[in-house]
């Protein structure tokens, strides 16, 4: 028990009845330093009274090797800093990560949140992190992620993704690869070819994405927070109306699909689609083959020859199509993906789309024929 | 039902300051030594009233009442005010820590608690296949633990303490020149997991007795020869209901068809997709916070992967990796939380949970249950 030169501790703040079952949103917040990632948040914090925000600054990249760390829980009433402990109980044999354990523990010991934003710092690639946080959603965990934020500066953007140096990997590409929306920040300062220059380049790299301009971070939170980006169909639609463009590649006939190219080196950032017509049954488990002999093992199955191993980083991939009158979206990050029927939209897309955003692929055309003859699509 | 997931929620306007001779209302501040105790309602207007009520010493009197034993066998239990979900209690004091002889290779996490083997993105992304040599250590490690945990089992009768089976595990495996893996993983404090009725797994041993009617589980993990070998069984204590044995067929039920599905090329995230239909004919649910897991020179490492239906696992099986699989059933609703201790993970809604495991070898044709039971199928198909 407690002696009398002990230290008082710190009262701590009871859970305030919010359900059990409500799970709490998590946003990644990621862009190049100075892009304007604390200015948003700000905005954010001061946007939202009355919500319990925390925030939680960035290092989380290895979160294998968290034991410890400190998170900032911003609320109405000001700023605070927690530390995070990790529970055995939810380590030992769980996939749970001790980054996302240790957050619910946080939030059962303080009361919920009502979103949770992670910074990361600007050299760090919001993938392993974003694919950590999706996984862990099955575990009954009181998290899920919500989307990834990339902030772009409308001045220095462009510089700084054609960036290039020998043996050296270009994070903010990862970061646009993964983002699920992008706010190209600093609209004030650009003049309108930097502008220009900077759309462009973001639809070649990730043609998915939808992208908004911003000032100061000023941008209606609707299109930032609570996008369910990882679950919600709506946002493909959108997301897929962008790449009606054929390709402009020169040599290139095959009208079934767009790709596009960022400065030239095979190592870059890229994106390929494919134009996906109702499959049928063997078709959809054959796509799901595909993806996941690439995604898990880097290897492209083709119909004709022997598979293929490569060395593609495939960021991102996303995806709707149909089968048997029903509608499927895929979603993935890293080597994490999912297939899911979705119902709803009334009119049941004719041609579906599969996208992939990644590295080493070049314009894709490679990865994207193999696809189309293990699908046995026609080419037009 | 649910009784503890409900009690967070205090309508904190009405509770009035815990501070001596205090007129004010308390806030939503609590006092963390009595959150930690399990006592509830200790909220305070500000943190100043809350020191002066501690250096009085009034409220310091709630914490004291709390602690010591009173039963003068020294058993009780250490969290008295603890919202437990059934009726399960821990009975402390733990006996103390058990020695391994200098003799025997250890761990790397043994001293300091922390697998640090473990902690490597490799060793938890990538499966690791095994060579001959490694399969063959493999093959002997499940052997002895096999050995280890049926003599434990054995000796499961009404009135035998966990912690005796605790003692009967640990010298077992001593004998056979192994180490206990549990012993200090991540500061475990014993030898072997006991889990009683509504412990979902990772029960620590302790003065409780077994009782008629009881289940419980062992797993039983042993470290030899630089290997891990990983198993446990639910068994019954005495004569069980209905319910209770009905809970323990499902489960091997689920274990045993899972099983027949690995071989080359299966997927990992489709033995969730078989169990969770058997578990849920049967009127039962699935565990989703515990996986199953790699297991050879790290005692947890790649793959893991859950026992539940939908699930993004990836990854397929190859010939040479070794795994647990290791379904958690629950009577009753699959939600689980922890006891104080951090490590005791019981049902929501307290009621009994079961579960079996086995570690595998994925074979060039199907798989070899390195952990089988003598009298039970050891090759698939």
């Amino acid at each position: 028990m407690m002696e009398d030169d002990e230290e008082i501790p710190e009262l701590l703040e009871a859970p305030t009845g919010h359900d059990y079952n409500v799970r709490v949103p998590l946003t990644i917040l990621t862009g190049y330093l100075g892009a304007g990632k604390t200015t948003l948040l700000n905005y954010i914090l001061t946007e939202n009274h009355g919500r319990r925000i925390a925030v939680i600054m960035n290092e989380f990249a290895d979160t294998a090797d968290i034991e410890s760390r400190t998170i900032n829980v911003s609320s109405d009433t000001g700023l605070t800093e927690e530390v995070l402990e990790l529970a055995n109980g939810c380590l030992c044999c769980s996939v749970k990560d001790s980054g996302a354990a240790a957050i619910e523990k946080l939030m059962q010991k303080k009361g919920k949140f009502d979103y949770i934003l992670l910074e990361t710092t600007g050299v760090a690639d919001p993938g392993p992190i974003a694919a950590m946080f999706w996984q862990n959603e099955e575990l009954a965990s009181d998290i899920y992620l919500d989307g990834v934020v990339c902030v772009i500066d409308s001045v220095f953007g462009v510089k700084q993704l054609e960036e290039r140096r020998e043996g050296w990997v270009n994070e903010g590409l990862r970061q646009l690869a993964c983002a699920d929306v992008v706010l190209v920040n600093k609209t004030d300062l650009a003049t309108p070819s930097q502008l220009t220059s900077v759309t462009t380049l973001i639809a070649q790299i990730n043609p998915t994405v939808p992208h908004f301009p911003t000032q100061r971070g000023m941008v209606t939170l609707d299109h930032i927070l609570g996008l369910r980006a990882y679950e919600r169909l709506s946002m493909l639609p959108t997301v897929f109306t962008s790449l009606g463009v054929p390709c402009e590649d020169d040599h290139c006939h095959d009208a079934s699909h767009v790709h596009s190219h960022t400065s030239g080196h095979l190592d870059d950032v890229s994106s390929c689609v494919l134009k996906v017509p109702p499959l049928d049954a063997v078709q959809l488990s054959r796509l799901d083959e595909f993806i996941r002999s690439l995604l898990w093992d880097n290897v492209l199955l083709r119909v004709d020859a022997a598979e293929l191993k490569t060395d593609f980083e495939i960021l991102r991939c996303k995806g709707i199509f149909s089968s048997d009158g029903k509608q499927f979206v895929l979603q993935g990050v890293r080597n994490i993906y999912d297939i899911n029927e979705v119902n709803g939209e009334e009119d049941a897309m004719a041609n579906g789309k599969v996208a992939f955003i990644g590295r080493g692929f070049g314009d894709g055309r490679v990865l994207i024929q193999c696809l189309q003859q293990y699908l046995n699509i026609a080419s037009p | 039902m649910t009784a503890t997931t409900t009690t967070t929620t205090t309508t904190t306007t009405e509770v009035p300051c815990m501070g001596v001779d205090c007129p004010n209302t308390a806030g939503k501040l609590e006092c963390p030594t009595c959150v930690k105790l399990g006592i509830k309602g200790s909220f305070f207007c500000s943190q100043d009233c809350f020191k002066r009520s501690l250096l009085g010493k009034t409220h310091k009197l709630l914490h004291t009442t709390a602690g010591p034993p009173v039963d003068p066998s020294g058993e009780h239990d250490p969290w008295p005010f603890f919202t437990y979900t059934g009726s399960l209690r821990p009975a402390y004091p733990l006996s103390p820590r058990r020695e391994v002889p200098e003799s025997i290779p250890k761990p790397d996490y043994w001293k300091d608690g922390i697998p640090k083997s473990e902690r490597s993105f490799e060793v938890q992304r990538n499966p690791r296949i095994l060579n001959k040599q490694e399969i063959e250590a493999m093959r002997v490690s499940c052997r002895l633990g096999r050995e280890v945990l049926d003599i434990a089992a054995a000796a499961i009768a009404p009135g035998v303490t966990t912690d005796e089976l605790d003692k009967i595990v640990h010298e077992e495996t001593i004998k056979r020149g192994a180490y206990p893996s549990p012993l200090n993983y991540r500061d475990f404090p014993k030898s072997v997991c006991t889990s009683v009725n509504e412990v979902i797994c990772h029960g620590i041993p302790d003065q409780r007795k077994l009782r008629e009617g009881d289940i419980v589980n062992l797993d039983v993990s042993l470290y030899y020869n630089g290997f891990h070998a990983d198993l446990n069984e639910t068994y019954a204590v005495g004569k069980i209901d209905e319910e209770s044995q009905h809970l323990i067929d499902t489960t091997r039920k689920c274990l045993d068809e899972a099983i027949a599905m690995c071989k080359p090329g299966a997927l990992f995230r489709d033995i969730g997709k078989l169990i969770e239909p058997i578990a849920k004919a049967n009127g039962c649910s699935v565990v989703r916070s515990y996986t199953a897991h790699g297991v050879n020179q790290n005692f947890h490492c790649a793959p893991t992967f859950p026992h539940y239906a939908k699930n993004k696992s990836p990854g397929a099986m190859k010939p040479g990796m070794t795994f647990t699989i290791e379904p958690m059933i629950n009577s009753g609703v699959y939600n689980d939380e922890h006891w104080p201790d951090n490590w005791t993970a019981v049902t929501r809604d307290g009621k009994r949970s079961a579960q079996f495991e086995e570690t595998l070898l994925v074979t060039e044709t199907g798989v070899e249950v390195l952990t089988a039971r003598k009298d039970r199928k050891r090759f698939y198909p």
